[in-house]
């Protein structure tokens, strides 16, 4: 280790700079430590915040889960009237079976095609 | 003057060395100090101080979720708060009950009266909404806690409660699914340690302070199951009947879509139904069958090949002569083919049948449809039903068990008898639960069948799904179960019950079904329905086959399943 020569600026500031640095450096480390402390506090106070926010959530959908349902969604037009009459029309419609389209698919290994096949007419 | 300076000297020195002597001893007792609270009473203090800083949180235990095929949520978990008190710190002030019994909407009594319990842990209300929670955390009374619960929720209501089950208040299992799959849904908390501050203030641990039992992916198809019950509820009404059930199953697999049972009851409010609502009809009712039952000598006679083609019976008396005891038809019929013997169900010509064969092969065949058998499907509470064996039969039970009396068995028993006919000769395992997955998405178990179990030939299911198609075609018992662009194949039946007090069968009391599958050639679907003691009309033709055909009808296209008349018309070829 060089050591500065006798009577420098730098020989005079050596032994309260060396000082300073071990000081610095043990408040430093209480003081990392404190944030380290501070930061896991923090932490906890979002996570009991994000367990708010889940079950809140879980609530919401539950409610969404409740008004899907089929039951809820064929339920008649209540309080939907025209004159004298009350509409019940169902709110859920299936498909007619004559517009569908089936989808075959053959086996050779080539890349996708899709083509619609019309009826031949006599 | 040196003498004086001498003197000062003297009384400094003392001074220093009395200030130093108690220096010294000041660190020996500080010293001795240390010793004795880090050493002597280092297990003292440490206990002490592990109290004030740190606090044991449980890590919640949660059920896990049922799915429909589709992923939609039958039963799922709500966050709910339990307020509890500790009485002596709490006291009995007036307001705070005041308060308390407007907010959670319970008499004050009934607050006061918890209040004053001699216990130091007392439960106020349990599983509060969050909201209301809320409101009682605002009135900030001292002796008060929130305990986090979950509370089961099924956002579908009374749909599929007799597949689904329930849980108790404690979310212990009841019924259904939710207590044969217990051990899967179920998973056992624990608790975690974590640091605190002197306000109170906690560490993270970075733990997930939730653990959650598997999810099960269930076989029933949440539309499917809808339009099942709302047609069931439908002919409730119109037949002012005391009881129905349904049940739609893919007959190749054994996976059952749809399984409706009427009365049924709220899964949020199983405490709130009555016995009678809770009982899964389905699998925990035997009834005789009646004539669906015919189809065992039926198939039997074809397996066999007791009967040449063109072979007629003669029907035109109406009625038969076995053991003494006469069995009628419900119309003369005259000659009848073998064909129109299933077709027009006739007792008569069954039982012509059913004598060919002899009781050993009625029973044989009978125990390879499965009857007198669980079909062990997986829901708590299955019934056998029962068979006699042959020994026991008396003079009249060849006749009576052809035409499906003097047996008894369960709708669910009767759909898979039926389904072997639709699949070309299969036995197949009912059941609900086709996946269990771990939170994670990690795959628990998975239904696989048995190997598949023959019971007759192809050939022999071909030529009786061709009977039973002409019995809802004109001149069958059921064409009010034919169902515009597809074929049906099925088979009515009208079965009294037997009047509890005269121990005869009663004159006004029936049970009518109606079973069949659909498309007939290529099934989707089969199904039964059986409506219990309907008033005005008892055969199965007229009140079940409609229920049938109006299920059928809108679970086909729900499906999208193809028209027969749509062979060739209407088709994207995707090819690669």
């Amino acid at each position: 280790m060089r050591r500065p020569k006798k009577g420098s600026m730098i020989s005079w500031a050596y032994k309260p700079l060396c000082f300073a640095v071990v000081l610095f450096g043990l408040f430093g480390l209480v003081w990392l430590r404190s944030s380290v402390t501070t930061a896991a506090y923090s932490i906890r106070d979002l996570e009991d915040k994000r367990t708010t926010v889940l079950k809140e959530m879980k609530t919401l959908m539950a409610e969404r889960s409740k008004l899907m349902a089929l039951s809820s969604i064929d339920l008649p037009n209540q309080g939907q009237t025209q004159g004298e009459k009350k509409l019940v029309s169902n709110g859920y419609v299936f498909p007619d079976r004559v517009k569908v389209i089936h989808v075959t698919r053959t086996k050779e290994p080539e890349a996708y095609k899709a083509s619609y096949k019309v009826e031949k007419k006599d | 003057m040196k003498q004086t300076w001498l003197n000062n000297g003297e009384a400094s020195r003392k001074r220093t060395v009395i200030l130093n002597t108690i220096i010294i001893f000041s660190f020996i007792a500080v010293f001795f100090r240390l010793a004795d609270i880090m050493i002597l009473k280092n297990k003292f203090y440490t206990g002490k101080a592990k109290s004030q800083q740190i606090k044991t949180e449980d890590i919640q235990a949660r059920r896990g979720n049922i799915y429909d095929r589709k992923g939609r949520e039958i039963a799922i978990n709500l966050e709910m708060e339990s307020l509890y008190c500790d009485p002596e710190e709490a006291g009995t002030n007036p307001a705070n009950v005041k308060h308390l019994s407007s907010i959670l909407n319970v008499e004050p009594k009934a607050i006061q009266a918890k209040l004053t319990q001699q216990k130091r842990f007392v439960w106020v209300d349990r599983k509060l909404s969050l909201e209301t929670a809320d409101r009682v955390r605002k009135l900030k009374m001292k002796g008060f806690g929130f305990m986090a619960e979950a509370k089961r929720f099924y956002p579908r209501g009374s749909l599929a409660s007799h597949i689904v089950g329930a849980v108790g208040k404690e979310n212990q299992p009841l019924e259904g699914i939710e207590l044969n799959y217990d051990k899967y849904l179920r998973t056992s908390g624990s608790k975690v340690q974590v640091a605190r501050d002197a306000s109170g203030r906690v560490l993270s641990t970075g733990m997930v302070m939730e653990t959650k039992g598997n999810d099960i992916i269930l076989t029933i198809d949440e539309g499917l199951q809808y339009i099942a019950e709302k047609e069931l509820d439908k002919a409730m009404l119109k037949w002012r009947s005391v009881a129905a059930t349904a049940i739609m199953m893919d007959p190749f697999t054994g996976e059952i879509l749809a399984l409706a049972s009427r009365p049924a009851f709220d899964l949020n409010d199983i405490m709130g139904a009555v016995k009678n609502d809770v009982r899964n009809r389905a699998i925990t009712d035997i009834y005789e069958p009646g004539s669906t039952f015919k189809v065992v000598a039926g198939t039997a006679a074809i397996e066999e090949k007791l009967f040449p083609a063109g072979q007629t019976f003669d029907c035109s008396r109406g009625s038969i002569e076995v053991g003494g005891k006469n069995i009628r038809d419900a119309h003369k019929h005259g000659l009848l083919s073998f064909e129109e013997v299933i077709q027009k169900s006739s007792n008569v010509g069954t039982i012509m049948i059913g004598m060919k064969l002899g009781k050993e092969r009625i029973y044989d065949y009978a125990k390879r449809f499965g009857f007198g058998d669980r079909t062990n499907i997986d829901l708590p509470g299955e019934v056998s039903g029962w068979i006699r064996k042959p020994e026991k039969w008396s003079a009249t039970s060849l006749g009576a068990i052809t035409i499906g009396q003097e047996v008894a068995v369960t709708p669910l028993q009767v759909l898979r008898a039926y389904s072997a006919i639709a699949n070309g000769g299969y036995l197949v395992q009912p059941h609900l639960v086709s996946q269990i997955l771990t939170p994670e998405g990690q795959q628990v178990f998975s239904f696989s069948p048995d190997q598949k179990k023959r019971i007759i030939s192809e050939k022999t299911a071909a030529a009786m799904r061709d009977i039973l198609k002409t019995v809802v075609e004109e001149g069958g018992t059921a064409t009010s179960a034919a169902i515009d662009g597809n074929k049906v194949a099925g088979k009515t039946g009208t079965a009294q019950l037997v009047d509890q007090r005269t121990k005869r069968y009663s004159k006004d009391r029936f049970i009518s079904s109606f079973v069949g599958f659909v498309p007939a050639d290529n099934p989707k679907i089969a199904m039964i329905v059986v409506v219990h003691e309907p008033k005005g009309q008892i055969y199965g033709g007229v009140v079940a086959a409609p229920v049938f055909k109006a299920v059928a009808d809108q679970a086909l296209s729900y499906m999208n399943v193809p028209r027969d008349d749509s062979s060739g018309k209407n088709v994207l070829l995707v090819s690669r």
